[in-house]
């Protein structure tokens, strides 16, 4: 592994949108290995667009974007960007089981026409297992809740065993119950050394395992720094400088504002 | 009932051709259905008659300009699709209609071009599969089964979630084309038995019912199969007994069949109406001393549980309702794990 592969997402001066309009301008994001970090921001203020940007999933309209140090467009070991989206369900039209979904995780490791093999199967029994639905493994996922169904997401990307997991709005709409689920598999996720990239409108029970915050306001990257302790309305508040102003000037960001 | 039918050539080609439709349309059809697109086959289905036509009025032989029609009709329908736009839609309805109607004004152009031949591929005929025919579909099946099964996990995963499959870097528009490609083949398999009109109903009901029964893709794939695979070998023998279409035949049980299973499912549910509803995941185990209200129920306690009653069943807890409304309003547990 070189130096440079540690750099899991490295974006420069990035646009990214649909068709030729841009949502997002000159994003400067990083991602290192090991890394936990949370994108959050407004409706509208572009975190989900920058994910898309991230997993090819929407165009970059300009600007550079390698990972794992390969520029994006040569990039071709997708497999180990594990992408979890904000679906609410996973359900199709005709009916499938838990494992059934998960296993369509395990197929960017397979070529064609090749069948799953028993390491294969403990590496999906074993992403099943980690999101605590084991014992619903052969149930039809139309029977889950939309919570259950979430971590049936997050199996499936686990089942390509990737080196990043991305994760859109994991908690958003579920319910207590789920939310305390999916809060202990992303810290057992960390504690094995995960790297993490997750969209979020608040930090709520995810907080504690949080490393770094990216606050997008307006297609911007307003602030790119540890999280704030004592709550994250400082996030939102209307003008304030960096907290770990790793920017050469916090205007060209659009901030203009003074410490509290 | 003696097997004479099986005594005439044409027969046996007809009940040989019903058993390849009747692997290949479900196979297909269970991708279709997944994707919520039931009707494309449909569309299919007229744009091949154009090419039925055109082989009917040039060389006698229509089963292989049908392929070449039906196959490039469904690639232009994939990347109509492809690109999303709305006045896709309008693109696909001029396309499915222009074959239908180019089909009907060059057939009656051909020598022989008559009304009942006509009918004969749209709604399918039993004394019409020739022994070059049967080849040509034989070979065919053997294609699109390969696809469907051997390419069952990627035809799946694309057709259950398009977008993650595209952010797992799977070659989503190469799958699509695929797709569309074994839906036009498995359309010009049934031109002679089942016929351009109605295959589409091949492919989606017997999938129909086989979800009513079962509960994962696989079974549903399989169970598919097995009564797409009843359902025309039976279409096709009562046809030569009552002297119907077989296509229509084949159809009408397929739909019989369906309603069976579905009034045989709704029975069921009433009959076994006995509440099981599973609680939400439930983190906490209740006990004696868990702080949840206890309340004994018929032969069990149960628990309290943010206003639910929560019943210990095996290794989960069942919610039980039949509780009078002045423990249910009890909500002194809130916000346990």
């Amino acid at each position: 592994m070189s130096v440079t592969e540690t750099e899991v997402v490295r974006m420069r001066g990035g646009a990214v949108g649909y068709g030729d309009r841009p949502v997002i301008r000159d994003i400067d994001f990083s991602l290192h290995t090991g890394e936990v970090v949370v994108l959050l921001g407004p409706n509208g203020s572009g975190k989900t667009t920058l994910v898309r940007g991230i997993l090819g999933l929407a165009p970059l309209i300009s600007g550079e974007l390698a990972l794992f140090g390969v520029p994006a467009a040569s990039f071709h070991e997708r497999y180990r960007l594990g992408y979890v989206p904000q679906r609410h369900t996973v359900v199709g039209g005709v009916p499938s089981t838990v494992r059934e979904v998960v296993s369509s995780g395990r197929l960017s490791r397979k070529r064609p026409f090749a069948w799953m093999k028993a390491p294969d199967r403990e590496v999906v029994s074993q992403a099943i297992e980690t999101v605590g639905l084991a014992e619903r493994a052969d149930t039809s996922v139309a029977q889950l809740s939309g919570g259950q169904q979430r971590r049936v997401l997050i199996a499936r990307a686990l089942a390509a065993e990737p080196d990043v997991l991305v994760m859109d709005e994991p908690t958003a709409g579920v319910d207590a119950a789920n939310q305390e689920i999916l809060a202990a598999t992303l810290r057992q996720l960390v504690a094995n050394g995960s790297t993490l990239l997750l969209v979020a409108h608040e930090l709520g029970p995810l907080e504690p395992l949080i490393g770094r915050v990216v606050v997008m306001r307006d297609g911007h990257a307003v602030y790119d720094g540890p999280p704030v302790p004592g709550g994250e309305g400082v996030y939102h508040a209307p003008a304030h400088h960096h907290l770990d102003d790793q920017r050469p000037d916090p205007h060209d960001l659009g901030l203009s504002g003074q410490l509290p | 009932m003696t097997l004479d039918l099986l005594h005439y050539g044409f027969m046996q080609r007809a009940l040989l051709a019903s058993l390849l439709v009747g692997m290949t349309a479900p196979s297909v059809g269970v991708y279709i259905v997944q994707r919520r697109l039931a009707l494309i086959g449909d569309g299919m289905g007229h744009v091949a008659l154009a090419g039925v036509a055109l082989g009917v009025l040039t060389t006698g032989q229509p089963v292989l300009t049908a392929l070449v029609t039906a196959v490039v009709g469904a690639v232009v329908i994939e990347l109509v699709r492809a690109r999303g736009r709305t006045s896709g839609d309008v693109a696909l309805a001029v396309m499915f209609y222009g074959g239908i109607a180019a089909g009907v004004v060059i057939i009656s152009r051909a020598p022989g071009g008559t009304p009942a031949n006509l009918n004969s591929y749209l709604f399918g005929a039993i004394t019409t599969t020739s022994r070059t025919d049967l080849v040509v579909f034989a070979v065919l099946a053997v294609l699109v089964l390969t696809a469907t099964i051997g390419l069952a996990p990627r035809l799946f995963a694309v057709s259950n979630d398009e977008e993650y499959a595209r952010a797992a870097g799977l070659p989503v528009l190469g799958i699509n084309l695929l797709l569309a490609v074994i839906t036009a083949t498995t359309v010009v398999i049934s031109m002679r038995v089942v016929g351009l009109l109605l295959i589409s109903a091949l492919m989606v009901v017997p999938v129909a019912t086989a979800q009513l029964l079962v509960n994962s893709f696989r079974s549903t794939l399989v169970t598919a199969i097995g009564i797409g695979v009843a359902v025309s070998l039976g279409g096709t023998t009562t046809s030569y007994y009552a002297n119907t279409p077989s296509g229509g035949t084949i159809v009408l049980l397929a739909i019989a069949i369906f309603t069976l299973a579905a009034v045989g499912t709704s029975v069921r549910s009433v009959l076994h109406r006995n509440r099981h509803d599973e609680a939400e995941d439930h983190l906490h185990r209740h006990g004696e001393h868990c702080g949840h209200l206890a309340v004994p129920h018929d032969d069990h306690v149960d628990y309290v549980h943010d206003g639910h009653r929560h019943a210990p069943h095996g290794e989960h807890y069942d919610e039980h309702y039949d509780e009078p409304e002045a423990t249910m309003s009890s909500r002194g547990t809130e916000g346990h794990p």
